[in-house]
């Protein structure tokens, strides 16, 4: 398939005497949407300012199209970073941030002239990228966070790099304008075909836009895939827990396809594990169907019922087994009342589960554990 | 919730005790140097002469001249007035001594004739039989002063030129060591900025006398130059000494502003200069020292301002070679106020003229953030 444009290999980093990224092995292919997603103080920024080069490691190697850059400054590097605050040059109006760039090239003295026609032209190809066209005399402070975020953008942009690096860009704008610029963001990939690499620590920024997920923790990559794979097929708990809501539970795999969970068999489509070995398994809490008590493969009592705008957010207190359950249904129910609920086999997904602190991924209210 | 009670005091009137206050400590100063400058006293006698024909009253006015404490002086002998002048005649023990008092266009003056010479020319202020005429009068005779007297022009524009060296060479100082300060680790940066901040706690005389006893013709770096076996220098009594001390006085108010600056310029705007592909050199003068301007303006004004009225440091070690405006005005004031305070309000115009230069030099000085301390 497409060739790896940026190859991390055994990146360590220690800073302040913590580890930040522990023996990281990390390749990206060209032109593709790869979001590193992980929550705060994961390492993630850190992966990127090492590619950008703004860090240097201090053990392994980063490669560019199969060269290494360990020891290129950031103004040698194919690389443009698109900050977390926008880090626009506050002494310049837009057209001179997003023009700057180019007035860093160096240019044979014959062709200066033709330079500053071309330059004005290519940042107005750059405004009209990312919709900002006419705006080039204004000045920086006078843009809103959306139209902050699109200069950083094009600024980004205007020296065409092989890849562009984005620390958490859309972290400071408000909901709508964060789907919208999404939406945008995936655009100008797909328009531009230059490899993007995304931090953020949002799931569903990640899922929406990128081609390949990483999920990180402690400087640590947990799981590379689709959005698809990474939310459907979680690799382990934490993974599963922090893409999405989901129910976490100790099980058994008896045997292929079959799984012991809170007391009862299931039927599942996962398989490759030892009989009888200990398993996590994960429950989204969408795919849990609520019915009348008689009905369910399990009974619970509802603790709770909150409303959330497309469904209602259950937590359901099973009968038998010591387990709260998180369920989104769209049918409410009352609090107190007994229900049903069941799953199918396609719904539960078995990972290893030998070192799972249950505890941490409880789903009880926080006032019910403390008592 | 209840509302809020009806009497309350508005927030402004909070203010104007503060503003009493500015006005007297701030403004008045100024507005007297102002109108200082732009007068002059009158200061005349007029006699009044009925009460000369009197000799009490001229006995008792001699008094003042001194002389009551000489015996012989004291026993005046003949006096007489003829409408213009006052002779008086005091008869020593072989010959006598003449005084005469001249009335001449409403002014005074005490004449001791000896033996047909001129001797004493005395100052008649506080005589009684003169009626004093004190007041002031408009005029720029002041400002005509300074502009005719080629002297002052050629003093001013000799301190106009130390003042821009001295500024200039804390600004090629100033800025690298602000940057090199601002670049180091939190605990190394306390270190090094008390050691800039050390020479402010010690009087800035002390501090010039100081580095008087290291140039002078047998200070310490001449004979340290003299045990070597080579020419001691004239370094002393100067411009060079003058700039040198001057510039050694002022830099800590040139670092202090755009060390400020600098530590408040956001790390990631430098990397995203870096990021598009300057390199270290164009990073400075394309981004950092233009993000650096408001201090590096504030810096130049509380260099070059001091530097263009201080008197002390070119009088210690200028000399007279060295006088500078400052050293001018300061003799001035105390002889003439009024030229003085002239002076003072010309240079005040060509600071407030320059510093409009430099606010005007850049206009987004206001949205990056003040630079002043």
């Amino acid at each position: 398939m497409a060739e790896s444009i940026i190859r991390l290999e055994n990146i360590s980093v220690a800073l302040g005497g913590e580890q930040i990224l522990k023996n990281l092995n990390l390749n990206i292919n060209d032109k593709e949407f790869v979001t590193l997603l992980g929550p705060s103080g994961c390492g993630k920024t850190t992966t990127l300012r090492i590619i950008g080069g703004f860090q240097r490691q201090d053990s392994g190697n980063v490669f560019f199209a199969n060269e290494i850059i360990n020891d290129l400054p950031p103004y040698k590097r194919n690389v443009n970073t698109v900050f977390q605050k926008y880090a626009l040059f506050p002494h310049l109006n837009v057209f001179g941030n997003i023009a700057y760039g180019l007035h860093m090239q160096k240019v044979p003295k014959e062709e200066r002239k033709k330079r500053k026609q071309e330059i004005k032209k290519r940042v107005e190809e750059m405004l009209a990228l990312v919709n900002l066209r006419g705006f080039e005399n204004r000045d920086i402070t006078s843009l809103s966070g959306g139209q902050q975020q699109r200069v950083a953008i094009a600024r980004a942009l205007i020296n065409k790099p092989h890849v562009l690096l984005l620390d958490e860009p859309l972290g400071a704008l408000d909901l709508k304008l964060r789907k919208e610029m999404q939406i945008e963001l995936k655009n100008i990939q797909i328009k531009t075909g230059i490899t993007f690499i995304y931090v953020t620590h949002d799931q569903e920024e990640a899922l929406t836009m990128s081609d390949t997920v990483v999920v990180m923790k402690g400087g640590e990559i947990q799981q590379i895939g689709t959005p698809q794979d990474i939310y459907n097929e979680p690799k382990n708990a934490f993974v599963a827990d922090f893409i999405g809501e989901s129910n976490i539970l100790p099980g058994v795999m008896l045997e292929d396809y079959r799984v012991e969970i809170c007391g009862r068999l299931f039927e599942c489509v996962d398989k490759g594990f030892d009989d009888n070995e200990k398993v996590g398994v994960v429950v989204r809490p969408e795919d849990i169907e609520i019915k009348p008590e008689s009905e369910g493969f399990l009974t619970g009592v509802v603790k709770s019922c909150v409303f959330k705008g497309v469904h209602y957010e259950m937590t359901i207190e099973q009968i038998n087994y010591p387990y709260t359950w998180l369920v989104h249904s769209t049918d409410a129910a009352e609090i107190g009342d007994t229900v049903g609920m069941c799953f199918y086999p396609n719904d539960i997904h078995v990972m290893k589960g030998e070192d799972i602190d249950y505890s941490y991924f409880s789903n009880v209210p926080e006032e019910d554990t403390e008592e | 919730m209840k509302p809020f009670p009806k009497f309350r005091l508005k927030r402004s009137v909070f203010a104007y005790p503060y503003v009493v206050f500015a006005i007297i400590f701030l403004v008045a100063p100024l507005v007297l140097v102002i109108f200082y400058s732009l007068t002059r006293e009158i200061d005349n006698y007029s006699v009044n002469k009925s009460s000369v024909n009197s000799p009490e009253v001229i006995m008792d006015n001699l008094d003042f001249i001194g002389y009551e404490q000489d015996p012989v002086l004291s026993q005046v002998g003949t006096y007489y007035y003829d409408g213009e002048t006052l002779t008086v005649i005091n008869y020593r023990e072989r010959h006598p001594e003449t005084y005469r008092i001249f009335f001449e266009n409403e002014k005074i003056s005490l004449i001791e004739e000896y033996e047909g010479d001129t001797l004493i020319d005395a100052d008649l202020k506080d005589v009684k039989f003169l009626n004093r005429l004190k007041g002031v009068y408009f005029t720029i005779d002041n400002f005509v002063k300074f502009f005719n007297t080629g002297d002052y022009m050629k003093v001013f524009l000799r301190s106009l030129y130390i003042a821009f060296m001295s500024t200039l060479f804390c600004l090629i100082i100033g800025f690298p060591t602000a940057y090199v300060l601002s670049k180091m680790k939190e605990r190394t940066r306390n270190i090094v900025s008390v050691m800039f901040l050390l020479p402010m706690w010690i009087n800035f005389l002390l501090r010039t006398y100081a580095w008087r006893t290291l140039i002078e013709k047998t200070g310490i770096i001449n004979t340290v130059l003299e045990s070597v076996g080579l020419p001691a220098q004239n370094l002393m009594y100067t411009q060079g000494a003058v700039i040198l001390v001057m510039v050694y006085d002022f830099l800590p108010f040139m670092i202090l502003p755009i060390y400020n600056t600098l530590i408040k310029i956001d790390r990631s705007v430098i990397e995203a200069s870096y990021d598009l592909g300057a390199n270290h050199y164009r990073t400075l003068f394309r981004v950092i020292f233009p993000l650096a301007l408001p201090g590096i303006s504030s810096g130049v004004t509380m260099t070059f301002v001091p530097a263009i009225t201080a008197f002390a440091i070119s009088k210690i070690m200028g000399g007279t070679q060295c006088a500078t405006i400052g050293e001018t005005i300061e003799r001035e004031f105390s002889t003439d106020m009024w030229f003085g305070s002239a002076m003072s309000v010309i240079i005040m115009v060509l600071m407030l003229a320059s510093m409009f230069l430099i606010a005007g030099g850049d206009n987004d000085g206001e949205n990056i953030g003040g630079g002043l301390l």
